[in-house]
């Protein structure tokens, strides 16, 4: 039954996107000082909810992040906490933050930014179990008047101030908003510098800057993000002048655009690291020593100068080297007969099968192929399974597989956010501990690297905790990538985020290359 | 007696084939198509040899360092984005390709016989529940239904099998259809009912036999379009699954390096358009071959 609604499902919906093709070529024109009145951006992927407590996806939070402001913000220059809805804020105690509202604020719909929204906006997003680990450390906010909430927490949390610099803490508006709590997924409103416009869904999404935002008008009035899922079609967009930006080029793209001199190539190391996760519910993936013959089986250093050619990282931590936190405890080597000896030491001389899920994107599935093939050299037989996101997200999170291929990113910079997450046994599955570790010593070195004020405390625990990773092998961290966006030479005052949030209101576009 | 209707009826078959081998293009078709076979044949027969050693080897064995190489010697067709050779992959790659469009087809080509059989020899009813069922299927694009089925059942196999074999049937049930019922009123099932011959036994001795022509003209242009349909599911990832060679995943997973290394889209793409062009040019063939009407 369920299959034959799949199916009539799947019949509507494609006889639906017939209708919806056809998409809009709106001209960019000149807003009659020498630059464009519009800057267009080419995205891999269309945001999924405009809800910023919902949709968290790079790429939606990439065009959501214009429309909503958070308390904080962390400036992607100086990685300094700065102030945003809160122009100034006191941390009382170790558990006790106060923060003052920047009065006059405004939602784009004309509402009142007042202490109320804050405290709805953070209630809703600890309710909402797709953002609720980034806030969840909060134990109450307080409305004390109408610009200054303090907000209290359960337990010392150092990482406080940068998680509520994360755009899924995004503050929104609470009378709006309350009356139909589905509303933000279409008809965002905000108090950021930009206001939503459009959307038509899987082609492009418009905003139109916010004149009276407390920083000051956004230099371009349009942004249109337009989706390209394809990435090698990104370039060429960029190319032809068709968008001034395109983020996420391929890594056989980077060259080209670096070699035009129309284009400008920005490219950083991210904050992402790339990883295998084995489910330590599953036999033969409860046995150490098969992990670690994992681990050994792949050449890291191969994929990275190959695949990537060289624009990345093999990873040893769960982190990246920017983040806090990172130790470094060195790449488990490369070493075929090793593995070997560990699979024979396990009990399984001649290998054993099982699968490699993976989301169907290019790129992971590629490096998934050369690990596979790597592992079947040491005699492990995968099958690789590509399947759509959504899919993969929810059956990964019941742990129905083996062994899966993810990406993480360090929205905080701290490395709480991520350790929290992918190794403290209270997130198995949705948060993100998908090899489903349960482990009493990572649970106390998470949590001392989590409640600790003391910085030298947290390292020294994050220091243990990566030596002692290493060792488990519950994830085969395979490696670190660059974040990168390409952009024609006439687009002024670029910042790229290393987390991929990319800020586009100073950005000013001229009207010829 | 029944020697004569015999060597009438060869004749019938070698007279079509002596009108096929008139037909140049039909003949470059039957003659790729023939190389193919052979070649999967040759593969088979080397795995089975080496018990799979050359497969794993040379078919599915990577080489990253000399990704994307283009064309030399050692390498005819060059490497792929994995730095495996094209030429050996996009051989090993046929008896997908082809084994599985027959069979999608000699799968539909009984489900729909049977069926456009039955409708067009009962009519009424019965005709009208089967068609009217059949033009169903018919309003649905059967890539679409292959997709819907592959997406709803799981990518497979025998999934991608049934969901290209399901989607053909109606095609075939009504081409049986119509030569049913202009076959039906013939003098001699009337000799053969009046014989006392079953139901049963006039559709299966007489009416399907006298159907074949049209059939096979279908079921070739059928295998064409079904090679198309699987080539297209795995270039949505829905098909068969890496590292097994297949063309239209190869062509699929070369496509963001098309700008890099021309070959790797190039070789499986020009193998897909052979292949389909040398099935539709003799299932044309076929058709002039098979048409009594076009006797000289």
């Amino acid at each position: 039954m369920k299959r034959a609604l799949t199916v009539m499902l799947v019949l509507a919906l494609a006889s639906l996107s017939l209708f919806a093709m056809g998409g809009s070529d709106k001209a960019s024109a000149d807003a009659g000082n020498g630059y464009k009145d519009t800057i267009s951006v080419a995205i891999g992927a269309d945001v999924t909810s405009f809800d910023p407590h919902v949709g968290k996806e790079t790429p939606a939070v990439a065009v959501t992040n214009h429309i909503y402001d958070t308390l904080v913000n962390v400036d992607p220059e100086t990685d300094e906490v700065v102030p945003q809805i809160a122009e100034s804020w006191e941390v009382v105690s170790d558990t006790e933050y106060r923060f003052h509202i920047r009065q006059g604020l405004k939602f784009h719909n004309g509402e009142d930014l007042t202490a109320d929204d804050v405290k709805y906006s953070l209630d809703r997003a600890i309710a909402s179990p797709a953002v609720s680990y980034i806030v969840d450390f909060i134990d109450e906010v307080v409305v004390e008047d109408d610009y200054t909430v303090l907000v209290t927490l359960d337990a010392p949390y150092a990482p406080a101030l940068r998680n509520l610099a994360v755009p899924f803490a995004a503050i929104v508006p609470k009378d709006y908003t309350s009356a139909n709590e589905d509303i933000l997924r279409t008809a965002p409103v905000g108090t950021g510098p930009y206001k939503f416009q459009e959307w038509s869904q899987n082609d492009h999404t418009t905003l139109v800057a916010n004149d009276e935002y407390y920083a000051g008008a956004p230099a371009t009035k349009y942004i249109e993000f337009r989706v390209v899922p394809e990435a090698a079609q990104r370039t060429i967009a960029l190319e032809t002048g068709e968008v001034d930006l395109a983020y996420d080029p391929l890594t056989a793209d980077k060259q080209r655009i670096e070699e035009n001199d129309e284009l400008k190539l920005y490219s950083a190391p991210s904050l992402t690291c790339y990883y295998l996760s084995m489910n330590m519910n599953k036999a033969p993936f409860d046995n150490k020593l098969v992990r670690q013959a994992i681990s050994h089986a792949i050449d890291r250093q191969l994929i990275v100068d190959t695949l990537y050619m060289g624009a990345g990282q093999a990873a040893d931590d769960l982190i990246a080297p920017a983040v806090f936190g990172y130790y470094g405890c060195g790449v488990d080597e490369y070493d075929p007969e090793l593995s070997k000896q560990l699979l024979a030491e396990a009990g399984y001389p001649n290998g054993f099968s099982c699968s490699i899920w993976v989301n169907n994107n290019q790129e992971r599935v590629e490096v998934c192929q050369v690990i596979q093939a790597m592992l079947g050299e040491v005699g492990i037989q995968c099958k690789l399974e590509v399947m759509e996101f959504g899919t993969f997200i929810s059956r990964t999170t019941a742990g129905e597989h083996d062994m899966g291929y993810f990406g993480w990113v360090t929205s905080t910079k701290d490395g709480d956010y991520t350790y929290y997450s992918l190794e403290h046994s209270t997130q198995q599955g949705a948060a993100g501990n998908r090899t489903f570790v349960n482990d009493p010593e990572v649970d106390r070195l998470v949590e001392i690297g989590r409640s600790s004020t003391d910085e030298s405390v947290r390292l020294e625990a994050y220091k243990e905790l990566s030596i002692y990773l290493k060792d488990l092998a519950n994830n085969a961290n395979i490696l670190y990538t660059e974040i990168s966006a390409g952009a024609g030479a006439n687009v002024e005052d670029f910042v790229l985020d290393p987390i991929g949030y990319h800020e586009l209101q100073t950005v000013k576009v001229k009207s010829s290359r | 007696m029944s020697e004569a209707v015999k060597k009438t009826q060869r004749s019938l078959w070698m007279d079509a084939w002596r009108r096929l081998r008139k037909n140049r293009l039909a003949m470059i078709g039957l003659g790729f198509i023939l190389l193919l076979v052979v070649l999967a044949l040759f593969t088979v027969a080397v795995d089975i040899v080496t018990k799979g050693t050359f497969y794993d080897e040379h078919v599915i064995k990577q080489n990253l360092r000399l990704r994307l190489q283009g064309p030399s010697a050692e390498h005819i067709f060059g490497l792929d984005e994995f730095g495996r050779d094209i030429f050996l992959r996009v051989i090993w790659a046929i008896r997908y390709s082809l084994f599985m469009g027959t069979v999608a087809i000699a799968i539909s080509v009984v489900i729909g016989s049977f069926l456009g059989a039955i409708a067009g020899f009962y009519g009424k009813v019965t005709d009208n529940v089967i068609m009217r069922i059949m033009d169903i299927f018919l309003a649905i694009p059967s890539m679409l239904l292959a997709l819907a089925i592959v997406a709803a059942f799981g990518t497979s196999l025998t999934n991608v099998l049934m969901a290209i074999a399901i989607s053909y049937v109606p095609t075939f049930a009504r081409t049986v259809r119509a030569s049913v019922l202009t076959v039906k009123d013939q003098e001699y099932i009337e000799a053969a009912r009046a014989l006392g011959a079953s139901d049963a036994r006039i559709i299966g001795k007489y009416i399907i036999p006298n159907c074949l022509a049209p059939l096979i003209v279908q079921a070739s242009l059928g295998v064409a379009g079904a090679i198309l349909s699987i080539a297209g599911l795995s270039f949505l990832g829905l098909g068969i699954q890496p590292p097994t060679p297949e063309w239209g995943s190869m062509l699929s997973n070369a496509r963001s390096y098309i700008r890099d290394g021309w070959h790797i889209t190039v070789i499986p793409g020009l193998m897909i358009m052979l292949t389909i062009l040398s099935l539709n040019l003799l299932g044309d063939g076929l058709r002039d071959a098979l048409d009594p009407r076009l006797k000289n």
